[in-house]
């Protein structure tokens, strides 16, 4: 226990803790903060408005088709329109242009410029843009929370609500899945969601962006992992400092309690990525569609596979990014193992690291969805849950090579 | 004499040649699934598909400017970033009406497969071992660089004047051994892709109206320069064999400045890991002078490899800017490393 305290403290090094938390920072600042500012949607801003939030306070976590009736979007649609009329026909900037309503709006907006020259586009560009923003009620401090509540965005936000959930009793998708489908697990789950006859009711691009979410954190992890544990066994073993440590009944056992430093500290790096990694989501709402299934025919090319609630979902990809990270640790240790110095053992790991992160994406990104690639270009549909499976083989055969390696030591000659 | 032997021992590395195989086996295998999945013959016999070249003038009368509306559209750009954007559209003009008007090389047209092709060389394979070769470059810099310091010869070779000057032979072999195994990955490469596929095109036909649209864009393939083919493929190869170099330049001033080989290939790291994320956040805003300068890093040019020689989307707001980011982070790190070898032949070694 003692030698395993002082490993673990030779692998969490100040310098190395340094270099990570400046890399953290700009895998924060940078891409995760960009994609947890997508959650807000549940509240007020985003594709949907307040409107989802709403549904999922009525009607809870499924729409059945006579709960979207009930909710009477294109009723809504009519009001804000109507709002929209009025706005219009007091307006001179829509007046010159000969528009009085929102229908006249909208086919000025569309129509087709490719005749007009580069002054005439400019032109057109401009009264487009002024129009915009006289029904979005812009002005000069206009808070986000009066830009969404303006009748522009509002007609917006119903019109991307209407498209996700407008026909949720539509059962051309989900037949066209069954009919043309070559994958029996979409099939499968084509003919589930159709027996159950309601929309689960989940933002259509949830299971896309917390599984990139996941895949950027899980890619972390392993680049995390991969510098913290490194270090301290090279170092050991280009200073031939096991020699040394050989030459006593208790010193062989040493690569093993080594070992066991870096697997532990891979798990920690793991979770303690996961853990920063899920405060901004939580912070944004993610949690709120816990209990809603991911199972949901999204579009003519996406549909979640599997009857799982977005919290089990989220809890998965957490086990993918722990198991793939151990196994990054356990691999990592096998190679230092056969790596004379930090330079080839460095020559070993970055292609390593890049095939394992590759693996991570792979696997984690649109996870259990039927456009994942390692699901549905890699094995054409056929297995179910491969995703969770590689991770957990990677891992395996990772803590079975560094078990052999450790067994192997007890009786190799050291000279 | 040392040149020869570093070379050697650079060259006949297990561990670098193992790491050269890799890559030429990931294009294999990348090649082969993309031959897998490509249409076979018989169903791209359609009208959009055939090889026959249809004479396109498909430059006359274009307007860059549309090109530039569109981008200003799409990324809402307003003031001085739009302002941007179209002063380079308007200097692609005269261009297009040179091409337009320029009749010394055909101008042909050709959709479907053929495009998809070009996509595949120019778009992906060519990102693919532009990224290899920049890597192994880079991790034979790092090797040579503390190759004394790894074998624990370095208070030997450093005890004398001349010793410390070793790592400017060094430096020589590097950029040379970078050469010879990236020339290994990309003649290797490019031998499987033109076995695979049929890369039926006149090589000496104009680039910019070979093909009919910009990769994975609606606009034209513009190029500044009138290049054919055969042309645009060397160029394209000249520019990744630079960045190769411009990698082996940084793993070296890092591998000679850092003491630690650990820090040195940390703040290798930390290096392109802030390039690529910089350039892909909405940090900096398109159309500003800022992330056109921040684009002109490696990771940027290997991600946008289709590109080179066009007009570089609204990201990019200066012509040739591959020569252009070439050239000035080669003088940047070149910098770098004589600054870290000048400080090498005065540091303390212990």
């Amino acid at each position: 226990m003692h030698l395993l305290r002082h490993e673990l403290k030779k692998i969490w090094n100040w310098r190395v803790l340094a270099l990570l938390a400046v890399l953290a920072a700009l895998v924060w600042s940078l891409p995760l903060r960009e994609s947890a500012a997508g959650y807000d949607s549940m509240r007020t801003h985003g594709g949907y408005g307040s409107y989802q939030r709403e549904l999922f306070q009525r009607y809870g976590n499924t729409l059945e088709p006579e709960e979207w009736a009930d909710y009477d979007v294109p009723g809504k649609i009519a009001a804000v329109q109507a709002e929209t009329d009025a706005l219009i026909a007091k307006s001179e900037l829509f007046a010159k242009q000969g528009i009085h309503n929102y229908a006249q709006y909208l086919a000025f907006v569309d129509r087709d410029t490719s005749g007009l020259d580069d002054a005439e586009l400019e032109r057109f560009m401009k009264i487009t843009q002024d129009m915009r923003d006289q029904l979005s009620l812009r002005y000069d401090g206009q808070t986000l929370d009066e830009f969404y509540a303006s009748p522009q965005m509002r007609m917006m936000a119903l019109k991307a609500l209407a498209s996700a959930y407008g026909n949720p009793d539509d059962e051309y998708r989900l037949q066209s899945f069954i009919q043309r489908d070559e994958r029996p697990v979409v099939v499968q789950a084509a003919r589930e969601i159709l027996s159950r006859r309601n929309s689960s009711l989940i933002r259509v691009d949830l299971v896309e962006s917390a599984s990139m979410y996941a895949a950027t954190v899980g890619v972390f992890s392993l680049v995390a992992t991969l510098l913290l544990v490194t270090l301290p066994l090279s170092t050991d073993r280009t200073r031939q400092v096991h020699l040394m440590q050989y030459s006593s009944r208790t010193g062989r056992r040493i690569l093993r309690i080594q070992g066991a430093a870096m697997l532990i500290s891979s798990l920690i790096v793991s979770i303690l990525s996961i853990a920063l990694g899920a405060i901004p989501l939580l912070a944004e709402g993610a949690a709120e569609y816990r209990h809603a299934s991911i199972q949901q025919c999204f579009s003519f090319f996406d549909m979640g596979l599997y009857d799982l609630t977005f919290g089990q979902y989220a809890m998965i990809l957490c086990a993918m990014i722990m198991l793939l990270t151990v196994g990054t640790a356990a691999f990592v240790f096998i190679l230092t193992r056969f790596s004379a110095n930090l330079m080839t053992l460095l020559i070993k790991i970055v292609p390593l690291g890049l095939a394992l992160s590759g693996i991570a994406v792979l696997t984690i990104y649109q996870a259990f969805s039927s456009n994942n690639l390692l699901f549905s270009a890699v094995l054409r549909g056929r297995i179910v849950m491969p995703e969770p499976l590689l991770c957990a083989i990677i891992a395996g055969a990772g803590l079975l090579g560094a078990w052999w390696v450790t067994c192997r030591e007890k009786h190799v000659d050291v000279g | 004499m040392v040149y020869r032997y570093e070379l050697k021992k650079l060259l006949l590395s297990p561990l670098l040649l193992t790491l050269t195989l890799l890559c030429v086996l990931a294009n294999l295998t990348f090649l082969l699934v993309e031959h897998d999945n490509a249409p076979s013959p018989r169903q791209t016999n359609r009208p959009e598909d055939v090889l026959a070249a249809q004479d396109a003038s498909i430059f006359d009368g274009y307007s860059a400017a549309s090109i530039a509306e569109s981008y200003i559209r799409w990324y809402r750009l307003e003031g001085t970033n739009a302002e941007h954007v179209r002063a380079k559209y308007d200097a692609l003009q005269p261009v297009i009406d040179r091409k337009a008007a320029a009749d010394e090389k055909p101008q042909l047209h050709f959709s479907g497969q053929v495009s998809d092709v070009h996509v595949l060389l120019f778009g992906k394979l060519l990102k693919f071992f532009s990224q290899e070769v920049g890597l192994l470059a880079l991790l034979t810099a790092l090797l040579s660089a503390v190759y004394e310091q790894m074998r624990g010869t370095e208070s030997i070779v450093y005890a004398s004047r001349v010793g410390r000057q070793v790592q400017l032979t060094k430096l020589w072999v590097t950029l040379s051994a970078s050469a010879v195994l990236s020339l290994m990955v990309i003649g290797c490469s490019l031998l499987i892709f033109f076995a695979l596929f049929d890369f039926a095109i006149p090589w000496q036909a104009d680039v910019s109206s070979v093909f009919d649209h910009a990769l994975g864009e609606t606009k034209p393939f513009i190029t500044w320069n009138d290049l054919t083919v055969a042309e645009y493929l060397w160029a394209s190869l000249g520019i990744s064999m630079g960045l190769a170099w411009l990698c082996a330049l940084i793993g070296f001033a890092a591998g000679t400045g850092f003491r630690s080989v650990y820090a040195a290939f940390g703040a290798c790291v930390l290096l392109f890991t802030a390039f690529d994320l910089v350039a892909r956040s909405s940090l900096l805003p398109v159309g500003s002078m800022l992330k056109s300068a921040w684009g002109l890093n490696p990771m940027w040019l290997w991600k946008n490899s289709g590109t080179w020689f066009t007009d570089g989307r609204a990201e990019m707001l200066w012509a040739n800017f591959e020569r252009l980011g070439l050239c000035a982070y080669s003088i940047l790190f070149a910098s770098a490393v004589w600054g870290a070898y000048h400080l090498l032949r005065r540091r303390e070694i212990h």
